[in-house]
């Protein structure tokens, strides 16, 4: 049974957050919902290309492999070290930003859903997540043997990075829905959106290492989620020490902004209909 | 058993111009003091005090000029606006038929779709194969089965997703106009099986300027007028009411 009742009553921000926790919860519900949606999008875009995912795979290698070769020749620094790192951390940057620039545009393009029966919101953008990580894991297979074409040695502390992977899911989850909220509201934001991702992927230690800033710029570094966020994924994987104060910062980014912004989802989980 | 009831339902639209919509404007208009008559939102109030009770058996059948909130009550039904006002409980599982195409994909095929359809309506993957065989036999779309549903002309399409829509059987059925698709002989044979569907189903919610299938189907008519309920009975008693309104 379904009781639906007015928004008009007053509520407190607890009230909110327990109603956007459920909607949280409700979304996995719909996961059959998710999983057409989110592979929808990948059949779209490789319908009549025989070789589908491999573009992808193919660009991102020699992107990768290009500016791996260009940077350990400007800072003198061995392939062998600089490319792990480059291949691992582009990954995962393009992992972070994909999921907030499809969450722009994801409640938009599901208007005719949302108009003509109840669709969860949560669902909708599990569907981003879900396809993001799906194009993850195939966008990693070519970093995966960079790292082992040059002798790094997966061990049980690589195994840390699937860690870091599912903080980094979570804090995906509540940026998604603040982003995705804001920009149904707000059509200008879609813009300003992606120039910040832009503007934050040069402030992230992605293509070059927060080891050789000077010590007065460290704190771009040091104040940076995002810097965590890759840090996280990427470091267990090429064998770079993560600091503890990394994973507590990760905790606190993926838990502590859920339960932070669960009352902004439950106040405006249900008015998005009314924006598209 | 399925039930509806609505008690002192009402829903009020924010009405979104370009100024609202812009951050930037809703900024600087709280900066400044100019742009201020542009701020305020306009609302409308689409529904008003609605008090309505559907049981088994009920055939509801809405009328009411453009505008008066037909639309606007069948999307509260459907669970797509949350009401601003009041209560409303539905218990059964309903079914929308606002838009039969609803989760397809033209990139697909229309064995594909079949699955995607069906789940979009909320049934599991295994359900959905065990209908396919039976709506692929109503479709009679044969081998274009196997094709994308892009290549298919408009009422192929239109076949494919009526066959679809109306293989499940829901406990509420919520239409805005009567549903239909594909040539004269297929329209007689899926007009059958609308109509069989409507009357098995336990509550059917339709909305329609289409007076004589209103006549036909429905035993209880709700009039709707500038979002509230003007009068409710059967058809005999309403629509004479609601006609002599209309060439007032």
């Amino acid at each position: 049974m379904t009781i639906l009742s007015g928004a008009g009553q007053s509520r407190n921000l607890i009230d909110y957050a327990i109603l956007g926790w459920r909607d949280i919860v409700d979304g996995a519900r719909y996961w059959r919902l998710c999983h057409l949606l989110a592979t929808a999008d990948t059949r779209r875009r490789f319908a009549r290309s025989r070789l589908g995912q491999f573009w992808i795979m193919l660009s991102s290698a020699i992107y990768i492999t290009a500016i791996g070769i260009v940077w350990s020749q400007l800072w003198h620094q061995p392939p062998q070290e600089i490319l792990p790192y480059v291949a691992v951390g582009m990954m995962v940057w393009q992992l972070i930003s994909s999921i907030i620039i499809d969450a722009t545009t994801a409640l938009q393009v599901s208007s005719n859903f949302f108009l003509n029966q109840y669709t969860s919101t949560a669902a909708i953008l599990y569907a981003v997540i879900y396809r993001n990580l799906f194009i993850f894991s195939l966008n990693m297979i070519f970093p995966l043997l960079i790292c082992l074409a040059f002798g790094i040695r997966f061990d049980a502390f690589s195994l840390m990075s699937l860690v870091g992977l599912l903080l980094l899911v979570i804090t995906g989850i509540w940026i998604a829905f603040v982003v995705a909220i804001f920009c149904a509201r707000f059509r200008d934001i879609v813009q300003i959106v992606s120039s910040i991702v832009q503007i934050i992927f040069f402030l992230t230690p992605v293509l070059w290492k927060a080891e050789l800033l000077p010590p007065e710029s460290r704190v771009i570094v040091d104040w940076n989620p995002f810097a965590v966020l890759v840090s996280i994924v990427r470091d267990p994987l090429v064998g770079r020490p993560v600091p503890t104060i990394h994973w507590a910062a990760a905790c606190l980014l993926a838990f502590g902004g859920l339960i932070a912004t669960l009352p902004f989802f439950g106040r405006y989980r249900r008015r998005i209909v009314y924006w598209l | 058993m399925a039930h509806i009831r609505l008690s002192d339902v009402g829903v009020e639209f924010p009405i979104h111009n370009s100024h609202s919509r812009s951050l930037q404007l809703q900024v600087f208009g709280k900066l400044g003091g100019k742009l201020a008559q542009h701020k305020q939102a306009v609302f409308v109030q689409a529904l008003q005090g609605v008090n309505l009770e559907f049981k088994d058996g009920d055939r509801v059948g809405i009328i009411g000029h453009n505008g008066a909130g037909k639309t606007t009550l069948l999307r509260v039904l459907a669970g797509v606006y949350e009401p601003t006002f009041g209560t409303m409980s539905v218990e059964g599982r309903l079914s929308s038929f606002t838009d039969i195409t609803l989760g397809m994909d033209p990139e697909a095929t229309g064995l594909e779709n079949i699955i995607f359809r069906c789940v979009f309506m909320g049934l599991s993957f295994a359900e959905a194969r065990r209908l396919s065989p039976s709506i692929q036999q109503f479709s009679e779309l044969g081998e274009f089965l196997r094709l994308p549903v892009r290549t298919y002309s408009t009422g192929m399409f239109l076949r494919l997703a009526f066959a679809i829509s109306t293989s499940i059987e829901p406990d509420i059925i919520v239409m805005d106009e009567m549903i239909a698709g594909g040539d004269a002989r297929f329209l007689e044979k899926a007009t059958a099986r609308l109509t069989n569907l409507m009357e098995r189903t336990k509550i059917l919610v339709l909305a329609t300027h289409a007076i004589p299938i209103m006549q036909d189907l429905c035993n209880k008519v709700v009039w709707l007028d500038h979002g509230e309920v003007r009068k409710i009975g059967s058809f005999e008693e309403v629509q004479p009411l609601y006609l002599a309104s209309m060439a007032a």
